[in-house]
This record gives structure tokens, sequence and C-alpha cells, in this order.
């Protein structure tokens, strides 16, 4: 039983890396079933919108799942139509943009992903750019080659072309290798992008590294012990209904947060420099009601980083 | 069951070495993955730039990728910027911690590199597009010079143009072996310069070793169970509308100071951050003649972690 448990809490410390490689796979699966089953190039002028819609399409939906999957982003947008000032505050007219674009960030993996792993199989692209008719690009691609090629290339997808094979089958090395080569530097960029801002994020940091650590622990322990407590008091309250209900009588006070108290609870969540409040609840239940609605402070650190060990 | 455990426990003593060679391995599989599946050389005036980026890119990608899951990066980066003016030897450690993370972070791009070597289908097609083997190749015969981009993706033509001289792939196989004997050697070297100058004794560094795993694994526990009693007291406090107990955890000063590795005074410095923690405050910071005997020479874990 030893032993499982020291193999599980290996996997469960790993499991950001964990996660990440599946998701890898899972995209590297897709693309090839997309491209194996559904990918059929017209090879006609169509190529270029083709290949683009192919290429950017599952993009788009993976970042929209990205948002959806989020659970900021709801923390964020909830009630915002009902009380504007819930997403720009008096004195913090900037936080939400910030977040969103932490909430981007965060969504973006997976769409980088699908387009690197897009690009690095060539059969989008090569599709896409056998169809493009800029004449710098023509001319570029088709330097040393017959006639033919200028008015035949979007035929190369196809191998429906009427040049020599030897010739149809260097244009398609030839677009596959500028797609290959262009997903390393999608690679190469997103990675060295994402060290750069992680990097700057974490020296900018005002909080150090261990406060940050425990930090995500209280983060998650909070987590759990609020949903813990929600299962507690939802239990109560809907034995005590449904008992007086039944039985026709009085109910007994069961004491509850207030609106008010939720909508601040709900608040996201900055630091303070100050004071060592480890998330919203927590202020609020150190400085009671008035801390909350007076003016924020200015709003420092902390970029919610993932993957940082 | 006791198996199990025995084989549990080897790992967990070599974890380090079993790390590295899963790394390496996984690294080689993926290059021949690449290499069978994804790389198709064009055979014309892009052979050396396609080359070159498959042999290249990836390695770039996971020295970047070394360095992100590099955990001590971060417990020294986090907070430096701001801290420049407490802390004026801070650049300078980090500096010479720089050294150690880059040669971690370095396994897994040159075992990259020298499988790719080995496996000579990325470097024979940049080869086969650079002007340096034009030179060689053609210096004596012109019209070969125009075929020299097609060799990769013709086998009769390749072994025509090699029978005097060596083949491309064999030259890149040489290369790739003499990287590896020379990665290991500066390897070698580098352990034994580093153990030479370290100024504390074997078994001392040991225990050094194992005594900052044990105090990261059991300050992980504590983190856990300080966090859950404060969430407890946070969230009762919330739904219950009572006022809360006081609850000591510890202040952002104290924080600072045993996540800072600032101190660079080569006289005196303790096994770790935490331990010098308690230390001076049990002892109100008096540094007494007995105290000394028990400090240690400098940067325990950046020797420990050198060593490697």
């Amino acid at each position: 039983m030893d032993a499982f448990q020291t193999i599980l809490k290996f996997f469960m410390n790993r499991k950001t890396a964990i996660g990440y490689s599946f998701m890898a796979l899972l995209t590297m699966g897709g693309e090839r079933v997309f491209s194996l089953v559904a990918f059929r190039c017209p090879c006609s002028s169509e190529n270029f919108r083709y290949g683009l819609v192919f290429l950017f399409s599952p993009a788009l939906v993976l970042l929209v799942i990205g948002y959806f999957l989020n659970s900021k982003t709801w923390k964020l947008f909830t009630g915002c139509w009902v009380n504007p000032r819930k997403i720009f505050p008096r004195g913090n007219v900037c936080s939400f943009f910030y977040v969103f674009g932490q909430i981007t960030l965060n969504a973006l993996v997976a769409p980088v992903m699908w387009l690197s792993v897009a690009l690095l199989n060539g059969t989008f692209y090569e599709c896409a750019m056998s169809g493009l008719k800029n004449p710098a690009y023509l001319d570029a691609v088709c330097q040393s080659k017959s006639e033919k090629c200028f008015g035949e290339l979007h035929k190369v997808a196809c191998d429906k072309s009427s040049m020599p094979f030897s010739e149809s089958e260097e244009l398609k090395r030839t677009l596959q290798a500028q797609s290959q080569i262009l997903g390393w530097c999608v690679i190469v960029t997103t990675a060295l992008l994402s060290l750069l801002t992680t990097c700057c994020a974490s020296c900018q940091s005002k909080v150090s590294h261990l406060q940050l650590m425990f930090w995500r622990v209280y983060e998650g322990t909070e987590k759990e012990q609020l949903e813990q407590i929600f299962q507690l008091y939802a239990t109560k309250l809907s034995e005590r209904n449904l008992k007086c209900f039944f039985e026709n009588k009085e109910p007994e006070p069961i004491s509850l947060p207030a609106f008010q108290a939720w909508e601040d609870a709900s608040q996201l969540y900055s630091f303070s420099n100050s004071k060592q409040h480890y998330s919203t609840i927590h202020r609020l239940v150190e400085e009671g009601q008035k801390g909350i609605s007076e003016e924020r402070e200015t709003m420092l650190d902390l970029a919610d980083r993932r993957e940082i060990p | 069951m006791d198996r199990l455990r025995e084989a549990l426990d080897f790992c967990i003593c070599h974890q380090t070495i079993l790390g590295y060679s899963t790394v390496s391995l996984l690294t080689a599989a993926s290059q021949h993955i690449f290499s069978s599946v994804v790389f198709k050389c064009p055979c014309n005036s892009w052979n050396m730039v396609y080359g070159s980026f498959f042999l290249l890119a990836p390695a770039f990608i996971l020295l970047l990728f070394g360095y992100m899951v590099n955990a001590r990066m971060w417990h020294q980066l986090t907070g430096s910027c701001s801290r420049e003016k407490e802390c004026s030897s801070l650049r300078a450690h980090f500096c010479q911690m720089l050294v150690p993370m880059t040669a971690r972070a370095l396994v897994a791009p040159l075992t990259w590199i020298a499988v790719a070597l080995l496996g000579a289908n990325f470097s024979e097609c940049a080869a086969s597009g650079s002007s340096l083997t034009k030179r060689l190749f053609c210096k004596d015969n012109g019209t070969d010079c125009q075929e020299l981009f097609k060799i990769p993706c013709d086998k009769a033509l390749s072994a025509q143009m090699s029978s005097e001289r060596l083949s491309l792939q064999a030259q890149s196989q040489l290369i790739g072996w003499f990287l590896i004997a020379s990665i290991m050697t500066m390897a070698l070297i580098s352990k034994c310069v580093s153990h030479c100058r370290s100024s504390v004794s074997y078994l001392q560094l040991k225990f050094w070793k194992i005594y900052s795993k044990e105090e990261q694994e059991i300050f992980e526990i504590k983190a856990k169970e300080h966090a859950t009693k404060l969430a407890e007291r946070n969230t009762n406090c919330f739904f219950e509308g009572t006022d809360p107990a006081p609850f000591p955890t510890p202040s952002k000063e104290e924080w600072q100071k045993i996540s800072m590795l600032c101190t660079f005074d080569s006289h005196e410095v303790y096994y770790d951050m935490i331990r010098k923690y308690s230390s001076t405050k049990g002892g109100k910071g008096a540094k007494s003649k007995e105290e000394r005997q028990d400090h240690i020479v400098l940067s325990p874990v950046d020797e420990a972690q050198a060593g490697e």
C-alpha cells in the first residue's frame, strides 16, 4: 500500500507536466485524425481559403474552450451587467484588463499547440500556400521550374498536375519544408516569450518565493474547505426547509451570510503589500465589511503563474 | 510487495540519475520519431536552413524547458529585482548559480544533438546544402556540384559521390561520437574540480543534501497543515458571521528572511535558510564561538548541485 502511495504522490507532484503532455498528445492525435479523415485539399483556386480555415478554426475553437474551462472567467464576468462597477472598480480600472490578459494567456496554450503540430505536419500549409496567387511568392517558389508551375501549383497537392513527377515532388517537399520551419519558429518564439515573461513577473514579485508557494497551497485548501462548508450548510438548510414543509412548522433561524457579504467574497483578489491576507475571504473576515468598500490599494503582484514548481 | 518496495527504494535513492536517464531516453526516442515521420529533406536550396532548424530548434526549446522546470532558479529569481538595495551581492550570487543551472538544463539539448548527429538524417540534409561541403567535394569535379542537393533523396547518387571520400552520413556520425566523448570528459573534469574546490568534507556534503531535501518535504507538509487550519477558520467565520480568533502566521519579513539566499558571508553559512532563521531567533543573533564551529562554508546547496 505504501508503495502505491509513493507512486501516486510522485505523479500528483508532477500533475502539471503530465497534464500538458496529455494535452500535447491529444492535439497530435486530433490533428492526425483531421488531416487523414476530414481534410481533402480541393486543388483549385479555393486552396488558400480552405487550408487557412483548417489551420485556424480549430485553434479558435480551442481558445474558446480554454476561456470556458477557466473558472476565473466566470468569476470576472458574473453579475457584470447588473453592476458594471464590479468590473471597473473605482481607482482600479486596469485590473479587469490585467486579469483578462492572464486568462487569455492561459487559454492560448492549446491553440498554439495545435498550430505548431499542424505546421509541423505540413498538409494544411501545403494546400493553403499552393493556392496563393501572390506573384512575388510564385516567383520565389517556381524559381527554377518549368512554366507550368505558375499555372498549376494548386494541383500539386493532389498529384494532378501535368508537370514531371520529380518537379511536383520537389515543389511538395519545398512547401512542406517551409511549413515545418514556420512550425519550429512558432514553438521557439512561444517558448522564449513565456520564459521571458515568467522571468520578468518573477523578478518583479513583491512576495518572496516560499510565501508564494504557501499562498498557492492556501488557495487550493480554501477552495476545498469552501466546497465542504457549502455542502454542510446546504444539507442543514434543505433539511430544515423540507422538515418544516412536511411537518407544517415554523422554521428555526439558520445564520447565513448576507447578500452583500457574498458579493464582497466573490470579488477577485489583489494582494495587499501591507497586510498579510491570502484571499478575499481572509481579508473580509479580518477587516470586516468596511475594508472592502473602501478604495482599493494599488494592485501589486501577482500573476497567476502556473508551472512554477 | 517486498520486491516492489525494494525497487521503489532503489528508484528513490538514485532518482537524479534515473531522472536524467529518462529524459535522455525520451529525447532519443522523440528524435527517432521525428526523423522517421516528420522529417523530409526538400533536396533543393532549402536544405541547409531546413536541416539546421531540425537540428538546433528542438535543442533550443529543450534548453528553455530545462530552465523553466528548474525550481531553484525561480527560488533565486523571485523578488530579486525589488530587493537589490537590501541584498547587494544578489547579482553576483545569481551569476554564480547560473553556471550549474545551465549545465543541468543542457542535458536534454545535448542528447538531442548527439542522437541527431548519430542518426545522420538532419545533418546530412544540412551538409548537402552548405557551401563548406560544396567547396570540399567539388574542388576537382565541377559537374557533380549541381547534384549535391539531391544526395539525401537519392541513395545511388550518394554511393557514387562517396566512393573515395567519407560519405556525409559517416562524417556526421563521427562528429556525433566526438561530441559525446568531449561532453563526457568535460562533465568528469568539472565534477572533479567542483569536488576538489569544495570546502566541506564528503560526508558532511552528503548529510547536507539529505537535510535540504527533508526540510523541503516537511515544509510542504507543514504549509499544507497551516493553510488548512487558516482556511477552516476563515470559512467558518464567514458563514457564521463571528469574529475571527487570532491566528499566528509568519509575517512578510519573516518569509523574506527564509526565502532570500542573500548571505554571501564566507565565514558563516548555514545548512539552509530555515535553520539559520530558527537559530538566530533562538540565540537572539549572538554568534558565540561554539556556534561558529557548527557553521560550514558557503552556498551549500549550490555546491551540492554543482557536484551533481
